[in-house]
């Protein structure tokens, strides 16, 4: 009982410790469930309204919060237990067994795990909550909305018990291998045991120099799985040098940074730790914003380019069987009138529409010109609109005709022009053909059938949205089909278009706004946790230093210069590893120099941000440790 | 009575530090000692020779390369770490170089720790009130450890080392922050125990004069032992100046 006692007074004590370790569990927790609530939301992820490529940029900065949550978790632990350790080991002088000890700290992680988990839980839902709240209220997507998915939280709990069993059976083993003499000494030793070596940070430096060369090589020669490979190394070499920078830093620091340095090196392995997390972090916020303004700066120019008509759709014997007369009275009564109207015969079969070149040049003033038994393979594909494309030919097609007679044709030329909407009753690839080839195929193939393509502008497709809603409803309720089957013939327009688009956007940069602000938090938590959780530690430092002699201005810049450190490498690391990053992915779509520009905008603003934030950290450290009366 | 039988036996004891991969710092070498039950030892030597090293041996705090080290009818070399912390706290009381308290914990709480750890806090409360004012830090009991001085320390690291009445007492300088005054009333004290439970004490120690309290003084030297000597019947006075002309010869002190 009085063990117990004695146990509860040492929580006590340490109750700001046990606070600090439980305020990270719960961020973390919290931030993983709320990352995979908003993944596992279906009116967000399989959503008509919103582009697909939605789903992608969602996709990936969960999987990266997963990753932050292994790397993070077993830190923070680390970092508790390290208090923790010298008193179990001097209890374990004193006679405690190993087996109490480790039952202490099952029952203490068990504690404040299940505590956090919990809390995490209510704050990752209120989180979630509030994320679809404001994309249906503020943004004003309203088909999206927050559902409870069992999944999300059952990912999030077993992944965050995973970690966490992992880690305690980890540390149980160590304190089983560990010596008792060493686990008294354990709080200074496990810190400093590494000391970064010269020869390890010559060859980070080389192996950093050899991949950038080889990245540029690569580049320009365009294999991305190579490219891929030189990433890997360049990050590892990146890390390597860093990591061994202590050899040469510390010795070759000027006079005023050394204290500096000596309060960072005290605890260089878990700087170490925090660097490699906050700089993925900070990488992440600049690759992935300059990535998303980059698509958002194109994402609208594509809208237009892709739908060249204001009004697009094709008609045949079944379906949207409207006429014109009908159609302009339903446009004149939302005020809009129409101001072209062209028809296009197509041919179409379940792979091909094949269309007449000298239709195509009379109605649509083109300039085509196949031969009689070729065709023009035509891509209707915009080459900057920031997707990788593969301009596959059609190398030979043979059109069954009637009588088992065949019509053999063969690819003259490739061309790359939009000429209708996307529309989904048309097949992927469109042949340009003859019109004495298109006759024949159009009066004796029985794969081949014949429809129109009714081309359409109007004179202000800015308001044409409700117009066009009626329209699909009247030729929906005409064609009396099944769903699927409407869904296929129904009516591509400008305005559809880009209302997609424009809500797509939005749902992006509020995306990227709280991708943002949650990897930028957790960059900060996990560094504040580390200078937090040294602040015992540092005042001690400051207060023989104190006595020792120094000035209160002396004592600001010492503890500002050691955040200094702390931030900026990892910060600078990210930003470099964020833009180089950004610039040439986006380069592969034609988009490098937006990509650049994007996401050093970020990069900057991240910054100012930061710098502001040390500023106010410094300021609270030093109000904590000044031992000025 | 129990019989003088030995206590404490250790045979060709080593122990060295890895420096490097291949590179061993030796700093035991072939230790061989024999302690009475009921004696008072003290071990003298240059700093570093290993003094603080062969403690944490005999304690089980760290664990040997070669040799042995039997404590009454007991190999501790062989023992598990279990094994030992049980041992250990029924068996040894240890006073450590830095004190190794607990900041978390008032000084009495400090104190108490080995009782609560033995889960027997009924007869704790008479031995704390005698230890404390014989140690004079009846005032001190309530305070945090971070708030009391480094001899105050010093006596709340040997009060613990006794609450439990430990057969063996290691101690590791147990009177390096003390004053004459003190030193001289710690050194009366640990002789009272000794007298009154026959307990053993083997201390580490810096000061000749608290070293004359023991009936016997070790001296090593560059991990070995340079020497024994022993008190016999001669009076305190002159076993101190033993020690002084033995250390003047050695070229200590
Ligand atoms: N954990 C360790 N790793 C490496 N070397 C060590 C370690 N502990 C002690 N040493 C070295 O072993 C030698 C003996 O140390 P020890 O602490 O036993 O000396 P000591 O006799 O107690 O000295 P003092 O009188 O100053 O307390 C020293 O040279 C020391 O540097
Ligand atoms: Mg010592």
């Amino acid at each position: 009982m009085e063990l117990i006692k004695i146990l509860f007074k040492m929580i006590r004590y340490h109750r700001k410790d046990y606070m600090l370790y439980l305020y990270c569990n719960i961020f973390t927790m919290a931030l993983l469930l709320a990352f995979l609530s908003v993944c596992s939301n279906h009116s967000l992820m399989h959503n008509y309204q919103v582009d697909p490529m939605i789903a992608d940029n969602i996709l990936f900065p969960s999987l990266m919060v997963c990753l932050f949550t292994l790397l993070f978790l077993p830190y923070a632990y680390e970092a508790f237990l390290k208090g923790r350790k010298q008193e179990y080991s001097v209890l374990m002088t004193l006679g405690m067994t190993e087996r109490e000890v480790i039952a202490n700290m099952f029952l203490e992680c068990f504690a404040v795990s299940s505590a956090g988990c919990i809390m995490g839980l209510v704050c990752g839902s209120g989180l979630s909550v509030l994320f679809f709240l404001f994309l249906r209220r503020i943004i004003g997507i309203t088909p999206i909305q927050w559902e409870f998915h069992a999944r999300a939280y059952l990912a999030a709990v077993g992944l965050y018990a995973l970690v966490i069993i992992l880690i305690l059976l980890l540390n149980i083993i160590r304190i089983l291998k560990a010596n008792l003499s060493e686990l008294l000494q354990a709080k200074w030793k496990e810190e400093r045991k590494q000391k970064g070596s010269k020869a390890l940070l010559f060859l980070g430096c080389a192996v950093f120099l050899v991949s950038i060369l080889s990245m540029l090589y690569v580049f320009y020669s365009g294999k991305t799985n190579f490219w891929l490979l030189s990433m890997g190394s360049f990050l590892m070499g990146t890390f390597l040098a860093i990591f061994h920078s202590d050899s040469v830093l510390y010795k070759n620091s000027s006079r005023k940074w050394k204290i500096s340095f000596g309060l960072l090196l005290q605890n260089l392995k878990s700087w170490k730790i925090v660097t490699i997390i906050s700089s993925c972090l900070f990488g992440l916020i600049v690759f992935f914003s300059g990535l998303c303004f980059t698509i958002y700066s194109y994402s609208m120019h594509n809208a237009i380019a892709y739908s060249p008509y204001d009004l697009f759709y094709v008609r045949d014997q079944n379906s949207n069987q409207m006429e014109l007369e009908e159609l302009e009275q339903i446009l004149n009564r939302h005020g809009i009138s129409l101001v072209s109207q062209t028809q296009v015969c197509v041919l179409r079969s379940g792979a091909f529409n094949i269309l007449s070149a000298d239709e195509i040049n009379e109605k649509l003033g083109k300039d085509y010109h196949p031969c009689q038994g070729s065709f023009i393979q035509l891509f209707q594909e915009d080459l900057k609109d920031g997707y990788e494309h593969e301009l596959l030919p059609v190398e030979n097609v043979t059109i069954k005709l009637g009588d088992s007679k065949k019509l053999p044709l063969a690819l003259q030329e490739q061309r790359i022009e939009i000429l209708f909407n996307p529309c989904k009753s048309l097949a992927d690839t469109t042949l340009i053909v003859n019109s004495d080839d298109f006759k024949r195929i159009a009066e004796q193939s029985e794969e081949y059938f014949l429809v129109n393509a009714i081309l359409i502008n109007l004179d202000n497709w800015k308001i044409s949205g409700p117009a066009i809603a009626e329209l699909q409803n009247c030729m929906a309720a005409s064609n009396n089909f099944s769903q699927e089957a409407q869904y296929l013939s129904s009516l591509s327009s400008k305005i559809g278009t880009y209302t997609i688009e424009k809500q797509s956007s939005e749902v992006l940069i509020f995306w990227i706004f709280f991708v943002d602000l949650m990897f930028f938090g957790a960059a900060n938590v996990t560094i504040y946790f580390k200078i937090k959780s040294e602040l015992k530690e540092d005042t001690r430092m400051i207060y023989h230093l104190y006595r020792i002699g120094i000035t209160e201005k002396e004592t600001w810049n010492i503890l500002f210069k050691k955040n200094l450190c702390y931030y900026l490498p990892s910060l600078i690391m990210g930003i470099g590893f964020g833009i180089f990053y950004c610039f040439s992915v986006n380069s592969i779509y034609h988009y490098g120099l937006m990509g650049f520009i994007c996401a050093g905008l970020t990069a900057a603003a991240a910054v100012l941000l930061q710098f502001f934030l040390i500023f106010v950290i410094t300021r609270y450290e030093y109000s904590e440790v000044n031992p000025f009366p | 009575m129990e019989s003088p039988a030995d206590i404490l036996k250790i045979t060709n004891l080593s122990k060295s530090y890895p420096i490097h991969k291949e590179l061993a710092l030796p700093v035991l070498q072939g230790i061989d000692l024999t302690i009475k039950a009921g004696e008072l030892t003290a071990v003298m030597g240059p700093s570093g020779c290993g003094k603080t090293t062969l403690m944490n041996l005999i304690s089980g705090v760290d664990s040997a390369d070669s040799g042995s080290i039997m404590i009454r009818d007991t190999e501790i070399t062989t023992m598990n770490k279990s094994q030992m912390a049980v041992f250990r706290r029924s068996h040894i009381g240890l006073i450590f170089q830095d004190f190794n308290l607990m900041e978390s914990l008032n000084v009495k709480d400090n104190i108490l720790l080995p009782l609560f750890l033995d889960n027997h806090s009924q007869y704790g409360e008479e031995m704390f009130q005698k230890i404390c004012k014989i140690l004079s830090i009846c005032d001190i009991t309530d305070k945090n450890i971070t708030d009391i001085s480094g001899g105050e320390k010093q006596r709340t690291a040997i009060a613990r080392a006794l609450i439990n009445h430990p057969q063996i007492i290691l101690a590791d300088e147990p009177t390096g922050n003390l004053d004459a005054k003190s030193t001289k009333d710690v050194m009366e004290y640990l002789t009272d125990i000794n007298r009154e439970f026959q307990a053993t004490l083997f201390m580490v120690t810096h000061d000749s004069y608290a070293a004359s309290y023991c009936d016997k003084v070790i001296l090593l030297k560059d991990g070995k032992v340079l020497s024994v000597l022993e008190k016999a019947q001669n009076s305190r006075k002159i076993f101190l100046e033993h020690i002084y002309e033995f250390l003047k010869q050695i070229g200590g002190e």
